[in-house]
């Protein structure tokens, strides 16, 4: 099974991706709160689920249950490229309240 | 004493990981002994129940239970008879030992990698990312 | 990591010894003809003894089954030599027969492919060990 290295990536761009449709399909397009709300709780899901895809890998392969190295080493890459990208986004949604929050009215 | 084994309390994979670097350490040695003695009159072969206790070793710390790999490796070890067409009582057959020894490198260069790997994302994560 | 070291020495002992036996074949073979040593008599036969050397035999731990190799003497075969008759060679004896060592070259090859093979597992083995030393090192940068 060989899935892409963007696809680390890839679960954060989809979530954020079907938020907007949802946006759409509701015409809610003007409450970027709860929506915005969903989409981290769904990127941040994605994110777990590929550590423990990672955590299942390694263990299998430790254990002896599985030889597939190459697939071990892309579970553990797209983990760590999905945990870099979840950091970059909190980084820049912390960025961008400070910004709200220093605006003078 | 490796160096990451101050980490070893929180994480029973963690844990695992290293023990399955323990045990494939004790493999090589055994196997390098066998090897050394291919050729060693009345020398008998080492061996130890591997697939075995590689799920030992993986499976206890993660139900939270502590084993040693090198004392389980000495608790089940047992020694290869001559066969009967043997001239000089050497049990050793050392093509066996050499490819399980490069296979056992192999694998624990793979374990020692995918750990490697893990807990570098331990520490980003717990370090705030920050690093 | 004490396994990793003590495998280098057992790894290590695996290669003198075979160097040894290589030696005693290399002696055979080029004196597989040879009638007259200052000894007197025919070229014997050189046959290095292995013996496994525990690491440490009270230890409790893995230095109690591994052991390294080594040679406990290089003995010289007693098998009679093989007499031909010959009463023209310099060497003939009174009866005009000549004591050629008991020397089989195609043996003596098989060894030293034994031999050979052995050197190189033993090589490997200090390679896959080295390697592993410096993997394990590496964990955690």
């Amino acid at each position: 099974m060989i899935r892409g290295i963007g696809s680390g990536v890839g679960g954060l761009e989809e979530a954020l991706a079907q938020a907007a449709k949802n946006q759409k399909a509701r015409g809610t397009e003007g409450t970027p709160g709860a929506d915005f709300g969903n989409t981290l709780t769904s990127a941040v899901q994605s994110v777990e689920n590929q550590q423990a895809e990672a955590d299942q890998s390694v263990y299998r392969v430790a254990s002896g249950q599985d030889a597939d190295l190459a697939g071990m080493m892309i579970a553990l890459e797209e983990a760590n490229i999905g945990l870099r990208a979840m950091a970059s986004v909190r980084d820049k949604v912390v960025e961008a309240y400070q910004q709200i929050w220093n605006m003078p009215i | 004493m490796s160096p990451t084994s101050g980490l070893k309390l929180f994480d029973g994979l963690y844990t695992g990981l290293e023990n399955v670097l323990d045990l494939r350490r004790a493999q090589h040695a055994v196997g390098a002994s066998n090897l050394a003695n291919a050729n060693t009159p009345g020398y008998l072969a080492k061996e130890v129940p591997f697939d075995a206790l590689l799920l030992e070793v993986m499976d206890l710390p993660l139900a939270g239970e502590s084993v040693s790999p090198e004392a389980r490796v000495m608790e089940t070890m047992t020694e290869v008879a001559a066969p009967e067409s043997s001239l000089d009582g050497n049990s050793v057959n050392a093509e066996t030992e050499a490819t399980r020894l490069m296979e056992n490198r192999v694998m624990y260069e793979a374990v020692a990698g995918g750990l490697s790997r893990r807990l570098a994302m331990l520490r980003f994560a717990a370090s705030d990312g920050k690093i | 990591m004490a396994d990793i070291l003590d495998t280098f020495s057992i790894a290590s002992s695996g290669l003198a010894a075979e160097r040894v036996r290589l030696q005693s074949i290399a002696s055979n073979m080029a004196n597989a003809r040879t009638t007259r040593t200052p000894e007197g008599g025919p070229y014997q036969r050189q046959v290095p003894v292995f013996q496994a050397e525990v690491i440490d035999p009270f230890g409790e731990s893995l230095d109690a089954a591994s052991s390294r190799v080594q040679v406990a003497e290089v003995k010289t075969d007693d098998r009679p030599p093989v007499r031909v008759y010959d009463p023209t060679h310099p060497d003939a004896g009174p009866d005009g027969f000549v004591a050629y060592p008991d020397i089989n070259v195609l043996q003596e090859m098989v060894d030293m492919m034994t031999a050979q093979r052995a050197y190189e597992a033993n090589a490997n083995v200090v390679e896959a060990t080295r390697d592993m030393a410096m993997t394990a090192l590496g964990i955690g940068r």
